[in-house]
This record gives C-alpha cells, structure tokens and sequence, in this order.
C-alpha cells in the first residue's frame, strides 16, 4: 500500500503578507493625495482668508471723523478715545469672512455686507473699534449687540435688524438714533440743547438715564404694556397722558431737545442722574 | 175747454161716464181741435181692439200666485237695484278715500283773509329753512362719512400694497434662507414672529375700536419693521 505524503501546507504566510502590503501601498496613496489636495488648497485658497481671521489695524483720523460699519451678524464695541486714530480690531468667527475697510476724505467705510455678498456662511465679525471722542459714530447690524462708549460727536446712529441689545452710555451728541427688533436698549446721555433723540424698539425695555437738568419735549409710547415710568421726571415736567396711559407726552425744564421714544411691546423707564 | 182738461176726461169719455155738461163741453172741444180729436180716435181704436180679443185671454189657474210670482220678481229687482247703489256709493267713497291729499286740497276752494294768508306764507317760508337746514346738515354728514369711508378704503389700500410687497420679499428670503448661518435663521424667524405679533394685535385693537389712533400707528410701524426686515434679509 503506497503511503501517501503529506506535505505541509503553507499558503498562510504569503495569504497574510500579501494584503499587508497593498494595504501600506494604498495607504501611501491615499496619503500622497490628501498631501496633494491640502497643498493644491493651500495655493488656491486667497491669503486674505487667513489675514482676515484676526484683523487689527489703525487708521490716521480727523477728530471730527465719521465711521460707517455695515456688519452682517456679530457683536460691534465703539469706544471713544483720546488720539486721533481709528484702531479696529475685529475676530472673524468663519473663513469666509471678510472686509477691507475703506479710508475716505470724510471717514472710515467698513462694509461687511457689501464684502460677504454671495457667501453661504460667514459667521461672527466682532469688533471692537476706537475711535476720536468726537466722531460721527453710524453702527448697523443684522444681529449681535451694539455698544457705544464715550462718543461725543454730531451723531450715533445704531441699528439692529433683528436682535441684539445696544448700549449708548457717555453719549454727548446732538442726533441718537437706536432702535432693534428685539433686545433692550439702554440709553445714558446727556441731551443737548436742539438735539434729537429716537429711540425704537419693538420688544425688550428702554432704559434711559438722562441729566437731571436735562430740558426735553417727550413722546414716549408703549402701546402695549402701557408701561412708561417717568421715574424722577414725572414731577419736573407737565404731562399729558394720552389714550390709557399708552402714550405720554410733556417738557422737562425749557425743551430744548426733542425725545421719541416708542417700544411696541416693552416698556420705558426713565431715570434721572 | 182746453186741451189738457180733454186729456184728462178722454178716459171717462171712452168708458161713458162723463155728465151731460161735461160730455157737451168736451165734444165741442173735439170738434175744434184737430189734435185731441185724433188723439180720441186713437184710443178708441185700441180699446175696441182690446175690447174684441178681451175672450181669447186665458185667464191664469191660480191668480194668487201669479200675483205672488210677479211681487217676488219686483222685490227681487227693487233688491237687486238697492244693491248695485249701495255698491256704487261704496266705490264712489273708496276713490274719494284714494285720492291724494293734495288733489283734495288742489280741488277745495280756498278763499283766505289776509292774515290768513299771510301766516300761510310765513308758515311756508319756515318750513321750506327747516327742511333746507335738515338737508344741508345730512348731506355733510354723509360727505363726512363718505370722506371717513375714503380714508379708510386708502389705509386699506395702502396696506394692500404693503402687504403685495411682503409677500414678494417673504419668497425672495425663501429662496435665500437655506444659505444663511443657523443662527440667522433663527434669528430671523424669531423676529418675524415678534413683529407678525405686534401686527395681529393692533388688528385686533382696530376691530375693537376702528378709529385709535395709536393701534393705527403701531400697526403701519410693524408693517414698516416687517418691510425691513424682509428687504434686508432678501438681500443676503
């Protein structure tokens, strides 16, 4: 009987060897495009990108300067300062942000709206602008906070579409404009003799600390809540309180300025200092 | 003897009755007049003719109710003419009913005194002014209504045309939405809905009281905001 051999079999070592090599090889592969794709980003991809991820730069600037900032959502900060520039600095939340401020005879241009155009996400621009005491200061936004601090120019004008709480304190301007959708609005001034002040919001609380020395002719109307407290000026003024305590309209000392104040669903507080 | 007493005494002269003096008399009137004469001969005729057929005259069965008959008939007329008088002088007092004041006062005579027609005439001049003033006075009223009316059909019409503008603008800012930042959106909606409020509650302070002045104000304000609103963000 012919014994049959046995021979041992060994395909396992070249079965296992095998595909850990194409593995490592495709993996090269793959590496080597992700490489190349990266670099091939990396070149067609604008410098200004990644510039503008953090901008900071100054302006040289009159005293009487106007800036006009257009932003498309993000938090605005003004502050007055003592020189005579304009610094901004501003953090952008989305690499397609992005906006290359304009130096006119009259004043600085930001205009992120105009510069984002057609862009899907842009994200966050905060800034935070320093500017002379006695600017021209005309903030808008589609959303996010707006301060404004120690500005002393002809005129602040703040404007949030949609919400986003604006803070005017240290204002000494003849024209305040603020007004929001929703959001509060806190008004700390001093009312200048011939100034006009419009103050407008649809949802949220006015607050406003005036001088107690102020004179004003007042409108203020709170359809809604009904809600207008004089606070110390209910006994310095003649008032007239019109159809249910809605709208209330009077003069502080010799009115020299004029004050609108309407909040569609929110109240109006008045406090002196 | 004249010709009327010889019309009065032909009967009795035909039936035989007249006395001797009476009889003479009438004969020489006959003989005079042509006319009585022929008037006697006529009768006579007749008379004999009656008197001839007086036999081929059944004479009735039962003469009470034949006499019965012929009083029925006449009350029955007598009635019936009763009836059609008073329904004459029914329809005469109807039409004198339905005729009009003033032709009843157009067909009186009128004979006034001088007082009398002077205090008519005052009395007319002050009725004429009343009326003058009572028409002057409703026409502007109703002018004054038609105004209101105009102003409220140009608020509305107003409103119909911002409303033609949001809509345009609410499908722009479809179309764009889907680009925005998560955040925006909600934003947006959040504050769509705060406005689509303040603008349904004024509607409902102007049904209640159409003419308050600040729901009106408050009302074209959001409209305005809503306005805003839209036309910004379909420019995103």
């Amino acid at each position: 009987m012919k014994k049959t051999q046995l021979i041992p079999h060994k395909p396992a070592v070249c079965d296992h060897v095998a595909p850990r090599r194409s593995s490592v090889r495709l993996l090269a592969v793959a590496s080597s495009c992700a490489a190349a794709l990266l670099l091939f980003s990396l070149v067609s991809t604008p410098a200004s990108v990644f510039a503008q991820h953090k901008f900071s730069k100054t302006y040289p600037a009159r005293r009487q300067v106007r800036l006009q900032l257009n932003n498309r959502s993000g938090e605005i900060d003004v502050v007055g300062w003592g020189r005579d520039e304009i610094k901004i600095t501003a953090d952008m939340e989305a690499p397609a942000a992005r906006f290359t401020p304009v130096l006119k005879e009259d004043g600085l241009w930001i205009d992120v709206m105009n510069d984002t155009r057609g862009k899907e996400d842009v994200g966050d621009v905060n800034f935070r602008i320093q500017v002379p005491y006695g600017s021209t200061v005309d903030l808008e936004t589609k959303r996010g906070n707006i301060t404004v601090h120690n500005v002393q120019g002809a005129m602040v004008r703040a404007v949030v579409t949609t919400e986003g709480d604006i803070n005017l304190t240290g204002i000494r301007a003849s024209r305040v404009m603020a007004s929001n959708i929703s959001g509060n609005i806190f008004f700390d001034a001093d009312l200048m003799r011939g100034g006009m002040y419009e103050l407008r919001s649809t949802q949220g609380d006015i607050n406003l600390r005036i001088n107690a020395g102020s004179g004003f002719n007042l409108t203020a109307t709170a359809p809604r809540t009904r809600n207008i407290n004089l606070g110390e000026f209910a006994g310095k003024g003649s008032w007239d309180f019109q159809s249910n305590n809605r709208r209330v309209t009077g003069r502080v000392g010799d009115g020299g300025a004029t004050l609108h104040t309407t909040n569609l669903r929110g109240s109006i507080v008045f406090v002196s200092r | 003897m004249d010709c009327e007493k010889c019309s009065d005494l032909l009967g009795n002269f035909l039936d035989g009755t007249l006395d001797g003096n009476e009889g003479a008399l009438f004969s020489a009137h006959l003989e005079e007049c042509l006319g009585c004469a022929c008037v006697r001969d006529e009768i006579r005729a007749i008379v004999s003719v009656a008197a001839e057929s007086r036999e081929d005259v059944v004479a009735p069965p039962n003469e009470q109710a034949l006499w019965l008959r012929v009083r029925n008939t006449i009350e029955a007329e007598l009635s019936a003419q009763q009836r059609a008088a008073a329904a004459a002088a029914s329809a005469s007092a109807e039409r004198r009913a339905r005729e009009s004041f003033l032709t009843r006062l157009m067909n009186k005579r009128w004979a006034l005194s001088l007082p009398q027609l002077t205090a008519a005439i005052v009395a007319i001049v002050v009725g004429v002014s009343v009326i003058t003033t009572v028409g002057l006075q409703r026409l502007a009223t109703e002018q004054a209504v038609k105004t209101d009316t105009s102003q409220a059909r140009g608020a509305k019409k107003l409103n119909a045309d911002q409303l033609v503008a949001i809509e345009y603008l609410m499908e722009r800012v479809k179309e764009r939405k889907g680009r925005w930042n998560p955040r925006m959106r909600e934003a947006f909606d959040r504050n769509l809905g705060i406005i689509d409020a303040t603008v349904s509650d004024s509607l409902k302070e102007l049904d209640e009281s159409p003419h308050d002045e600040i729901s009106e104000e408050t009302l074209n304000a959001a409209l305005r905001d809503k306005m805003e609103l839209l036309r910004e963000f379909s420019e995103l």
